[in-house]
C-alpha cells in the first residue's frame, strides 16, 4: 500500500498517543494516516500503568484485546520515602480494575493494531524529517523510508506531533525546553528472578506473580535530600528497576573505574528493601539504559495546523507512572478539538486554546506533584488549581495521598483546597512497620 | 423544557448512565461526585454551544460556571444576553442574535 498523497490528518508517531488519537479520529470517520519510524513491537520504557488508562483504552474498543493478553495486574503501590514505608490501593479510590505493569513493546503494539484494525492507515519504518505547517492553511508533512530511498509527502489539514521524545514540531519550532526544576539523569535495567512486593506487605518470590498481585515499589534513594529515587516493576519475564538520580551524579560516575553496570548494582543493593528484592535476582545482559537531562515541555502546545500530545509536548519525572494516561488524556482532546474545528472552522483557534490551556493545566498538576519542592505561582498553577476542581473527591484523595507518600503534601496543598477553604486530606493509606521477607 | 431540564436530561442520558435524573438536583456537584469528568466537560461544551448558540471562551471554561446544572445555566443566561444594540426593533420582545455571534 502506498503512501497517500493527502488525507485529513497525520499522526506523527505510533506509541500510545498515537494510536488512541488515531483511533479517535477513525471513530468520528476522518482519513487518518499515522506514520511510525520503527517497526512494532519496539521496546520502551513505562512500564507501569495507573488504572485511569482503561477508560481511554475502552474508548477505543481495545480494552479487552488488553485484559486477554495476561499483562501483570498490580493492586497499587509501595514507597519507602525516607524509611517510612505506605502503601496505597486503588481499589480503595473506587477502581474495580487493577491496573497494569505493561512489557511496552507488546502493550503498544496492541494499540497499534487496533488503529489499523480501526481503518488507519499506517505506516512503519517511515521517518518524519521535517512538516511544513503553511500557516496551518495546508500543513504537509515530509518523510522518508530508513534507507532514504523513498521520500515523499502528505498534505492535510492538522498534524499531530505523537513522536515521543523526539518531539519533531516542538524541535522544529524551537519551542522545547528543558524544565530547570528537574536536572535528572535515569539509569535502568532489567533483572530476571528476584522478589517483589505485594499488598499485604510481604515479600514474594517472583513465581507468585499470577497468584498473588504484586505492587509497584518505589522508594527515595539516601543521601541525596528530597531528591532521587528508586523504582521496581515486576513483569512477565523480568523485572524492571530503574534509577532516577541528580544529572550532576553522571559526572561522579563518569569520574570513577567504577563502570556503569557496576555502579548500577551498587546503588540498588544500598537501597533498603530494594536490594533485598534483588538479592536472588541477577541483571540480564546488556539490559542497561541510560538518559540524561529528560525533563522538558514545549512552550506552545498547539498551533496553525498541528497539535502536540503525549511526551512530544512534555515529559515531567515518571514518578507516579502517569506518561501513558497523559498521552491518551491529550489525545482525547486534540480529537475533540480537532473535530470541533472540522465541523467550525472559524472556531479553530478557541478550540486549539481550550486543548491548550486543558492539557498544560494537567501538565502542571503532574509538575507540581514530581517537583520535591514546589510554588503554586504563575498562571500555570492557577491552571492547576481549576484542573484540580474539576477532578471528583475521590480522585482529589488519591492526588493528596500520592503526596503524602512522597512526603510532598505542601505541593498539593499549593494548587488545591476543599470548597470550604479547609485543606484537603485522606487516610486511604496505610503506613508499614516493615516489608516481611 | 428550560435550560436546566435540558441541562440535565443530557447529563443523565449521556454521562451518567448509572443514575437517575432525578438525582441530578440543578445544585448537585457534578464533577466532585464523579458525574462528570474532564473530559465530559468538553462534551458538555460542545452540547451547550449547539443546543443554546452560545460560544464559550476559553477562559470560560472555570469551575465555577460548570461546576453544577445551576451554575451551567446561569452562564448560558449570561451569555445569551446580548447588547441592547441587537434588539429586535417593534418585535415581540425576543432577542436575536447576529450569526457572527453564533459561530466567530
Amino acid at each position: 500500500m502506498a503512501i497517500p498523497k493527502q488525507c485529513d490528518v497525520v499522526v506523527i508517531g505510533g506509541g500510545p498517543a498515537g494510536s488512541v488519537v488515531a483511533a479517535l479520529l477513525r471513530q468520528k470517520q476522518y482519513d487518518v494516516v499515522l506514520l511510525e519510524r520503527k517497526k512494532h513491537p519496539r521496546y520502551a520504557v513505562g512500564e507501569s500503568l495507573i488504572p485511569h488508562f482503561w477508560k481511554y483504552c475502552d474508548a477505543i474498543g481495545v480494552g479487552d484485546a488488553i485484559r486477554a493478553e495476561g499483562f501483570v495486574r498490580k493492586s497499587g503501590g509501595t514507597l519507602v520515602w525516607h524509611n517510612v514505608i505506605r502503601q496505597l490501593a486503588f481499589r480503595d479510590f473506587g477502581y474495580t480494575e487493577p491496573a497494569l505493569h505493561v512489557e511496552r513493546d507488546r502493550f503498544d503494539q496492541i494499540l497499534l493494531e487496533h488503529a489499523r484494525h480501526s481503518g488507519v492507515q499506517i505506516f512503519e519504518e517511515v521517518s518524519v524529517s521535517s512538516v511544513d505547517l503553511d500557516g496551518g492553511e495546508r500543513p504537509r508533512v515530509m518523510y522518508r523510508t530508513p534507507d532514504g530511498a523513498e521520500t515523499g509527502e502528505v498534505a492535510c489539514r492538522f498534524v499531530v506531533d505523537a513522536s515521543g521524545q523526539g518531539a519533531l514540531i516542538a524541535k522544529q519550532l524551537g519551542t522545547r525546553v528543558i524544565d530547570e526544576g528537574f536536572r535528572f539523569m535515569s539509569v535502568w535495567g532489567y533483572f530476571d528472578g528476584g522478589k517483589y512486593v505485594a499488598g499485604d506487605g510481604r515479600a514474594y518470590d517472583i513465581e507468585h506473580l499470577g497468584t498473588v498481585l504484586p505492587q509497584t515499589f518505589v522508594s527515595s534513594v539516601g543521601g541525596l535530600g528530597e531528591w532521587g529515587w528508586a523504582w521496581h516493576i515486576p513483569l512477565r519475564k523480568s523485572t524492571s528497576v530503574g534509577l532516577v538520580l541528580p544529572v550532576e551524579h553522571l559526572k561522579k560516575i563518569k569520574a570513577t573505574d567504577e563502570g556503569l553496570r557496576e555502579y548500577f548494582l551498587r546503588k540498588c543493593s544500598e537501597i533498603p528493601y530494594l536490594g533485598r528484592l534483588l538479592e536472588q535476582a541477577r541483571l540480564i545482559d546488556g539490559s542497561i539504559h541510560m538518559v540524561r537531562d529528560y525533563s522538558y515541555r514545549s512552550a506552545q502546545l498547539a498551533g496553525p495546523g498541528f497539535f502536540l500530545i503525549g511526551d512530544a509536548a512534555a515529559f515531567i519525572d515518571p514518578i507516579f507512572s502517569i506518561g501513558v494516561v497523559m498521552g491518551m488524556y491529550s489525545a482525547s482532546v486534540a480529537v475533540w478539538a480537532i473535530d470541533h474545528s472540522f465541523r467550525n472552522p472559524r472556531q479553530t483557534t478557541r478550540n486549539q486554546a481550550i486543548f491548550a490551556s486543558q492539557f498544560r493545566a494537567r501538565l502542571e498538576v503532574s509538575r507540581s506533584l514530581a517537583l520535591p519542592r514546589y510554588r503554586g505561582i504563575g498562571e500555570a498553577a492557577d491552571l492547576a488549581r481549576q484542573a484540580i476542581q474539576f477532578e471528583s473527591l475521590m480522585e482529589q484523595e488519591l492526588m493528596y495521598v500520592v503526596s503524602v507518600v512522597t512526603t510532598r503534601t505542601d505541593n498539593f496543598h499549593e494548587i488545591a483546597e476543599r470548597r470550604d477553604g479547609q485543606k484537603l486530606v485522606s487516610t486511604r493509606f496505610r503506613e508499614l512497620q516493615d516489608i516481611v521477607f | 423544557m428550560d435550560t436546566v431540564e435540558k441541562l440535565r436530561d443530557f447529563i443523565a442520558s449521556e454521562l451518567y448512565k448509572k443514575g437517575t435524573p432525578e438525582e441530578l438536583t440543578p445544585d448537585y456537584p457534578l464533577f466532585e461526585h464523579h458525574i462528570v469528568d474532564s473530559l465530559g466537560l468538553l462534551v458538555l461544551i460542545s452540547f451547550m454551544e449547539e443546543q443554546f448558540g452560545v460560544v464559550f471562551e476559553d477562559d470560560e471554561l472555570t469551575p465555577g460556571n460548570f461546576a453544577t446544572i445551576d451554575a451551567m445555566a446561569r452562564l448560558i443566561e449570561r451569555k445569551r444576553v446580548p447588547s441592547p444594540d441587537w434588539r429586535e426593533e417593534g418585535g415581540s420582545g425576543a432577542w436575536r442574535y447576529p450569526s457572527s455571534v453564533m459561530w466567530s
